[in-house]
This record gives structure tokens, sequence and C-alpha cells, in this order.
């Protein structure tokens, strides 16, 4: 897997990348970067193009100039895929990279093969709300003296019981944010993804695990969406495609290679 | 400022480029990155293009294959010139990164036009009459991956033990969050190398920077009288760090002697 940057106007994006054929672009979640992706590329990339970007003010990619939306961060992946010379993607995304997959695909539905939408959610009312965000998970943290602001962030990274190195490697990805990084959850928390389901002309996989929070709105998501398929994974993690990066790859070939589209 | 990757055998090395000219290639210090120059770069860029690359296991570079010795890395900043075309280089080198420098300078002369030595170190012995570098307490030691997160912790206190800047802290700890368990071995590396017996072999035009509140400050006296014709450019009260700290400063140091060279 080699490292690289693409330059599109808004700046740097960072990427990896590995393998020939069609393209699949992955998109990471809030907070985090390419590297959840890691494990998962080997797979995909002996058949398939695969590129994971980090998005603006993620990773090694620059910061975005101002607080973006999930639009905003779409319309840089469209720009990437010009830099890179790729015509038409298929597209997988995680929490907030599914929303942001979901806009290309609607938006940008020329540059969009097909879709995967893992764990994908919407904002619930008050009442209703089926998961509740860990306390304090997603406020505005801001650099110490002493030091507190980073074991903010590792207990923000730890509170999901993952492996040791999974949890180091998270912290390092909310240092390389800084105290700018929760936007991207705050713009992924502000998008209401339900109007534009029924829009998406693509093959599309709706795909969530038991234990992701958001597993229980991916049904009323794969109904949304036309002629979806859906995928639970029983007992999988939140984080899947870090944890569970050959089940996660596995879910995603047999889509991309059997899409099964009835529209 | 760009930042890039170039492909060498051993790996990927990660650098930041800009600028037009004569190649000047800045090398780091230990457990750093090419960051440290990302301010110092703008200032050289406009008459050179200025190149600063990640050592193996530093910053966004793939990790060394085995825990490097100073001769490695020299090795490999040859590696990388190879690969982006570069004959010949205006060396700059900080701390460790001074020792690659010197390395390469003896070994491929025909490498390097000019250098410039920011703070190389050396332990002198007592009888040496030179004083004491007192590095701060436990500040190279081996720091594991803990499970109540106590290591980032110590990577911050290492961070902040020069009393820098808070950005200046979270960027030299975000290093070392970016290094992990091994990036050490590059401080090990640089404590084993002793620059001495090598110094009286340069043959290109050399300064010497010395920073008079870097811990190095002490020998830096020694090290411009076993270089031979070297210039001694002394920047009162300069901090360690002075790249990142005083990158104004730094760069003017670098550019005077530059022009007065050519």
């Amino acid at each position: 897997m080699k490292r690289a940057y693409a330059d599109i106007p808004e700046g740097q994006i960072f990427y990896r990348f590995e393998g020939n054929g069609e393209p699949v672009l992955l998109l990471h979640a809030g907070v985090t970067s390419s590297d959840e992706y890691k494990k998962v590329i080997p797979f995909l990339s002996k058949t398939y193009r695969a590129i994971a970007p980090d998005f603006l003010g993620n990773g090694d990619s620059d910061p975005a100039p101002f607080a973006y939306d999930i639009i905003d961060h779409a319309r840089t992946m469209v720009h990437l895929l010009d830099s890179l010379g790729i015509k038409k993607a298929a597209v997988v995304g995680q929490h907030v990279g599914g929303k942001i997959g979901l806009e290309m695909a609607v938006t940008w539905p020329e540059r969009v093969s097909k879709l995967v939408l893992s764990s994908p959610n919407y904002p619930e009312a008050e009442e209703e709300k089926s998961f509740k965000d860990p306390p304090n998970f997603m406020g505005r943290v801001e650099l110490q003296k002493d030091g507190s602001h980073l074991m903010e962030w590792w207990r923000r990274s730890a509170l999901w019981g993952h492996p040791l190195d999974i949890t180091n490697d998270r912290t390092l990805e909310y240092v390389k944010a800084g105290p700018r990084g929760e936007e991207i959850h705050w713009a992924g928390g502000a998008y209401d993804p339900r109007p534009k389901l029924p829009l998406v002309k693509c093959p599309t996989l709706v795909f969530s695990a038991t234990h992701d929070p958001f597993c229980s709105m991916a049904e009323t998501v794969h109904k949304l969406t036309p002629g979806s398929k859906l995928i639970i994974l029983e007992n999988g993690p939140i984080d899947i495609d870090r944890l569970w990066p050959k089940e996660f790859a596995e879910v995603v070939l047999n889509f991309l290679n059997d899409p099964g589209s009835e529209k | 400022m760009k930042k890039a990757y170039a492909d060498i055998p051993e790996g990927q090395i990660h650098y930041r480029i800009e600028g037009s000219g004569e190649p000047i290639l800045l090398l780091h210090a230990s457990v750093s990155s090419s960051d440290e120059y990302a301010k110092v770069i703008p200032f050289l860029s406009k008459k050179y293009c200025a190149i600063a690359m990640d050592f193996p296991g530093n910053g966004n570079s793939d990790p060394a294959p085995h825990a490097y010795t100073v001769e490695e890395h020299a090795r490999t900043v040859v590696s990388f010139m190879d690969t982006l075309g570069i004959k010949k280089a205006i060396l700059v080198g900080q701390h460790i990164g001074a020792k690659m420098a010197v390395e390469i300078a003896v070994k491929q002369p025909q490498r390097v036009s000019k250098l410039i030595l920011s703070n190389i170190g050396f332990y002198p012995e007592p009888e040496e009459g030179l004083g004491t570098v007192i590095d701060p307490p436990n500040y190279t030691g081996l720091v594991e991956i803990k499970a109540d997160g106590s290591h980032v912790m110590e990577w911050w206190r290492r961070s902040s033990c020069w009393g820098h800047p808070l950005d200046v802290v979270e960027e030299s700890f975000l290093e070392k969050v970016r290094a992990g368990p091994r990036g050490e071995e590059m401080h090990w590396a640089g404590e084993a190398y002793d620059p001495r017996p090598k110094l009286p072999l340069i043959k290109c035009p050399t300064q010497v920077i010395s920073a008079t509140r870097d811990v190095f400050s002490i020998v830096q006296e020694t090290v411009h009288k076993l270089i031979p014709g070297s210039t001694l450019t002394v920047i009162e009260n300069g901090p360690i760090d002075i790249d990142r700290v005083w990158p104004k400063e730094f760069a003017e140091a670098i550019l005077g002697f530059l022009n007065k060279s050519s």
C-alpha cells in the first residue's frame, strides 16, 4: 500500500492506495482518517483499485478553510476524483463518510457507480432516540498547557473498549485533527440523509453491524433507498472496518462483484 | 509549500517542498519531522528549492526496517536525493540531522555543495573542560503504549520540558505520537555517534550554528575548530529547537552564510 497527496483546488488531500481495476473510494468516519481502512484495502486491492483519502481537517490532509458541511466534503471528493483522472467510482462510506458518499451519489450521480453505506444514521427526535452519544463525545477540546486535552482525546478513543493499538491509532487521529476536529462530527449531525435517499439511482448496499449504535436505523435507510440491499452482520462491532476488516471487505466485495440492481 | 512522497528502495519518504533553484535539503532532529522546518522553508524558498524530508520511522515516512544508525539514515538521504534527481545539494541539519549531514559530506562529498550544522552534539569527557551536556531527566527512554493512556502524558512531559509556547509543544508532541514506541531509536542512534573524528575530513564550505540556550552550545566552539575553514555563527539567547521556535533568525543566519560563501 502506498501513500500520496493529491492537489485539489481546496488544498492537499492525503490518500492511501493499492491495486488496479475499477476504482473504489473508501470514505472514513468522523475525526478519523484513511488509517481505518488500512486492513481492509489489501482484500479489495486484489481485484479493485482501492483509494482511501483523508477528509480535509482529518488525518494528514490540509485543514478545511472553514467548518465544512457534508456537501463541501462531497465536493472535495469529486475534486479528488478529478485530480486522479477517475470518471466514476464505487463509493464506500463509514458513518459520516456514508453521508458524504450519499451526497456524491445524489449531486454528482455520473461520478458514482455503486454506493455502500456502512452504519448510516439520521438525526432522531430527542424522545425517540434509540442511541445516545457517550457523555461529552463531540464537544470542542482546547489545547491545555498541562496536556489534559490529551487524556480527554484518549478517553474518547478508549470508550468503545477496542484493543489498545486501535485506541492509540484513534488518539493519534484526534491529535492530528486538533481542536477543530469535531467539526466533521457536527457536520454529520446536522445532515439528515432521509430526504436524499429516495433520489439515489445507483445500486446501493445498506450495511450495519448489530453492536454499532446506529444499527437500528439501517432498516429505515434501506426502505428509503429504492432497490437497495440490506445486510446486518450479527455481533459486528462499531468501527467494523478497523475491527473486522476481513468480514467488512467480504461484504463489500460480494456487493461490488454482484450488485444485483433491480433498477 | 507542498507535501509529497518519494519512493526509495527502503520505502516511502514523506517530504515538504517549495521554491525553485539550487536545492537545499533540510534534515530534522530526533523524534521530529520535516514539520520543524515548516516556518523556515518560506524564507529559504524565495531563492532556493527548499526540501525537508522525514527520516524513516519519523513523521509520515515509513518505519525503518530495524533500528537505524546515523550511517543508515545518511544512506536513505542519498537514496532520497537519487529519487528526486538531485545530484548535489546544500545540506542543513539540526542536532542528529547534522550528524547525517556530516556523514554524507565525508563519505559522498560530490553530493554536498555546502554544509550547515545547527547545534550538532557530542557528549564531552570531563577532562575536556567543556562542561556537561545535561539532558532533562528520562528524556530518551523507551515509552510503551499503556491501557490508561499514561504514555501520552509522558510524551507530553518530554515535549513540554523545554518551556516552548503551547503550539510548539503540541507540534513536537504530535511527532512523538506519530513515531510511537520506536521513536527513541533515533535519539539512541544520535547518542551512539560521535562526529568528532569525521569533522576534520569535511572539505566543503561549512557553517556551524550555535544557539546559546541549546544544550549543545558548549561544544560548538570545538566543532568549529575541528572543521577546517568553517564559519561559526552564534545566535545569542537562541533556544533549543531554534528552527521551530525562531524560524526567522535561523533562516537569516543560513541565508547570510550562503550569500557570503557564494
